[in-house]
């Protein structure tokens, strides 16, 4: 009888353990619905013809997805962006956030559990873009279909763009238009430099030759801070290279300052990718990163503003951000922006690194287009959505400009994942009245690269089609924490073993069948453009 | 058929009682069985889980031609097998030592404090770990170099980690771990334990001889159950402690954080499922023969 008694209550126990872990997983973060769409008065029918339409018959309110967290004046904001959407096309807009830290893991779900929404957020790589397409769930977009709802959309976006955003010869995203630089910049600690007797710092020689000395002289402010990867992509910048859209993490590249050389390289038989390993194990025992850096979750801004980083590299706008943050805290730091490959044509980033789509199971994809095309190009809700209403959270300055009022951090500046539907034609600049050295710094280093864009490559617009290669993607991926990137890291013990092993490794991973599918693909990418 | 009725009649409170688990079970346990079909398909958004397209064995392929399926499995079975040997010998251990205290406060803060870790997630438990560990400012360095030795570099090295990652386990399932042996203690007749004084028995002897074998039947039962998960990596403890930290991972690396990392950027819920579906197979057989030998010894210890 006792022993029976002890029995129950150890299964009983278990069973509260069971639904202990039960409860810690169920807790749906599904947002409550942001935007009111209730309250909206009938005063907003017909005004511009269109209402009397058969497609704008109904009204309809459209669910859209972005990525981040939504700023505290966003309802505010989109309650405004909704009366004119319901004048214009009779529809509004319910807005959800999936935040930075769940949208690898959401984003999918959406579409597997079948949420009814109709716009999701969307971008090459990190924004799921392919991944997404290759299981079908994206809308896919005839221009045709684009002409007759986004006709504005259609004048606006450039061919590449649309060239960048096709896999297997359909369209599933409308790309953002603006040039963003691929390029990294450095923000740089100007007390630190002043010290070791530096007054600028031009060139990847000069930066590291500085990085050497700050190694040697201080404790506790690292060149580099956490780091992981080392500095691969400074290295492929140098050497006028890029990786290849769609690439698994960098192992393919092609040499885009060379726009009649269309060959892809394979990164471990490069022949300067040996030297680029010696050249991080160097660095990293001179300790211009931490030994620390794997296991960090440091963001890349972390270091810098915490002071245990003498720099930071990101592009441009972050870095000015970031540079302007920390002066705040700190004035004697003199946060300063750096170009550390000055003498190298810069490359516009793929307009497909921001995007929106349209649901393929949307009940309003024509509608959902109609709404993306005045996001995108109507001017007072592309305001509205950037910078929020005018004379609260900005003031305008002519056509082209605004300035920032005390109200500005309630929504932010192109802080609501707005990006998608970047329009270069209307976005405004920022107007500042005093501007501090490193305001000047950023204009200085921008008017530069806007005047050294380097040549269209034909590979830029190439995206690859990886549903024949999925079991060798994520043998590769599996295997990249552990052989690869240690060894970009310079955190291997020897270089020539460390390639060696990752060699035998991806291959036999099959590295080769995705290098011949990306040789296949390009030969058909490239025969398709002439 | 009368029959049948009046004995529900007579048992209904505990029929009741009973309903929540047997819902809970049908709902999250046994309905989602179907999904296994999941394993054998190209699965697409369009066709879901049963209108995809077959795909025969080819996601399992992946998993056993990356050439870790043997390192990530052992890894699995070798943690599991530490921790549980490790867990059940500290829990009982803190359980009879529990019991076996006098001061009344001193028992109820000591259990208290031991029960804390239970609640604190893998996330900040990581939080913790890191900043004693890490190399630039951890507590652990910091202490070393003060005492006048060298540095350890805990989070390049994969030797240290077995060690680590046992002793965060056992710190933080203790507490939980052990309330299930008080509630066994509490269940021995303690007509035993006085028969036991009358017959001159020692602290000792009456741990040994009384208590402990009294508790055999529970332990043995929680052995078998936490043996039914022998091939399912702590996935939460795994990821958080170690993370993405490659030079870790030939001693640190689970089937569950494997198949994580490969399949995270792709999205195959085919290929996920084909790797749960193997760990359960196994799962599966293990139990069912650590269940027979269980029922060799002694068919009252078994579980069915």
């Amino acid at each position: 009888m006792k022993r029976a008694l002890s029995l129950l209550v150890a299964l009983a126990m278990f069973a509260m353990t069971l639904s202990a872990c039960a409860g810690n997983q169920s807790s749906p973060t599904t947002q409550p619905a942001a935007p009111a769409a209730t309250e909206k008065p009938e005063s907003a029918p017909a005004d511009s013809g269109n209402s009397g339409n058969s497609e704008t018959a109904d009204p309809v309110v459209l669910k859209m997805y972005l990525l981040g967290e939504k700023s505290k004046d966003f309802d505010a904001v989109y309650d405004k962006i909704n009366e004119i959407m319901k004048a214009k096309i009779n529809a509004t807009v319910e807005a959800s956030f999936l935040s930075w830290a769940e949208h690898d893991t959401k984003y999918s779900l959406l579409f597997s559990g079948n949420e009814d929404f109709d716009l999701i957020f969307t971008a090459a790589t990190w924004g799921h873009y392919e991944t997404t397409v290759a299981l079908g769930g994206f809308y896919p977009l005839s221009f045709d279909f684009i002409k007759q709802y986004a006709p504005d959309i259609y004048e606006v976006v450039p061919p590449v763009a649309w060239d960048q955003a096709e896999i297997g010869g359909s369209i599933y995203m409308v790309p953002q238009y603006n040039n963003e630089f691929t390029n990294d910049a450095y923000a740089v600690r100007g007390d630190l430099m002043e010290k070791y007797g530096y007054s600028t710092i031009s060139g990847f020689d000069q930066l590291t030759e500085f990085f050497s000395k700050l190694a040697a002289g201080e404790s506790g402010v690292s060149p580099r801070g956490n780091i992981q990867g080392g500095m691969i992509y400074e290295y492929f910048q140098k050497e006028g290279y890029s990786t290849l859209p769609g690439t698994p993490k960098e192992f393919f590249l092609y040499k885009s300052m060379d726009v009649s050389d269309t060959s892809i390289n394979y990164l471990l038989e490069w022949d300067k990718f040996e030297e680029y390993c010696y050249l991080m194990k160097d660095f990293y025992e001179q300790g211009f990163w931490s030994k620390d850096s794997l296991a960090s979750m440091d963001q890349r801004q972390d270091g810098l503003l915490r002071g245990t980083s003498a720099t930071m590299a990101w592009n441009l706008g972050s870095c000015k951000t970031y540079a302007t943050e920390a002066n705040l805290a700190h004035p004697d730091w003199n946060v300063t922006l750096v170009d550390i490959i000055p003498d190298i044509p810069k490359q516009v980033s793929s307009y497909i690194n921001n995007g929106m789509a349209i649901n393929a199971n949307s009940k309003n994809k024509e509608r959902a287009m109609m709404a993306l095309n005045l996001f995108y190009t109507d001017k007072e809700i592309h305001d509205l959505a950037f910078y929020g209403i005018e004379g609260v959270h900005w003031k305008a300055i002519g056509d082209d400009a605004y300035s920032t009022t005390d109200r500005t951090g309630d929504y932010g500046i192109s802080a609501n994942c707005n990006w998608a539907w970047n329009n270069m034609n209307i976005n405004r600049d920022e107007y500042i009245e005093n501007p501090t050295p490193a305001d000047i710094k950023f204009q200085e280093i921008l008017d530069s690269w806007n005047g050294n864009i380097r040549g269209e490559h034909p590979l830029d617009g190439f995206s690859f089609d990886k549903a024949s290669v999925t079991n060798e993607l994520a043998l590769i991926d599996s295997l990249v924490a552990q052989y690869y990137t240690p060894l970009l890291s310079g955190m291997v013990d020897d270089v020539p073993k460390a390639i060696a092993e990752l060699k035998k490794q991806v291959e036999n991973a099959g590295i080769q069948k995705v290098h011949d599918e990306f040789k296949a693909q390009v030969a058909a990418h490239i025969a398709a453009q002439s | 058929m009368n029959k049948f009725l009046r004995k529900l009649n007579k048992n209904k409170i505990f029929l009741i009682m009973l309903a929540p688990a047997v819902v809970y079970a049908l709902l999250f346990s046994y309905l989602p069985m179907a999904g296994i079909v999941l394993a054998f398909k190209k699965y697409t958004y369009a066709g879901g889980i049963f209108g995809s397209a077959w795909n025969g064995l080819k996601n399992f392929e992946f998993f056993f031609r990356s050439g870790k399926a043997l390192l990530v499995s052992k890894n699995t079975v070798l943690y599991n097998l530490a921790f549980i040997i490790l867990n059940t010998l500290t829990q009982m251990t803190v359980a009879i030592l529990l019991v076996e205290l006098n001061g009344k406060y001193f028992k109820k803060i000591a259990q208290s404090l031991m029960f804390l870790p239970y609640f604190i997630s893998w996330v900040i438990v990581s939080v913790i770990a890191f900043n004693m560990l890490s190399n630039d400012f951890g507590f652990v360095n910091s202490f070393l170099v003060s005492m006048g030795f060298e540095k350890i570099s805990f989070y390049n090295n994969g030797k240290y980690w077995p060690v680590i990652l046992s002793i965060f386990n056992v710190w933080k399932s203790v507490g939980y771990g052990s309330v299930l042996y008080l509630a066994a203690i509490m269940g021995i007749d303690t007509e035993v334990y006085d028969a036991a004084a009358i017959d001159g028995a020692n602290v000792f002897q009456r741990i040994f001889r009384v208590t402990i074998p009294q508790m055999a039947p529970t332990m043995v039962i929680l052995l078998l159950l936490s043996i039914g998960g022998i091939f399912r990596g702590n996935f939460d403890m795994f990821y958080n402690l170690v993370g993405n930290n490659g030079i870790l991972h030939p001693a640190t690396d689970v089937i569950d954080t494997f198949t994580f990392r490969a399949l995270i950027t792709n999205n195959d819920f085919g290929m996920s499922a084909a790797v749960g579906l193997f760990q359960s197979v196994l799962c599966f057989v293990t139990v069912l023969v650590a269940n027979k030998l269980v029922n060799n010894y002694d068919p009252d210890y078994s579980l069915f």
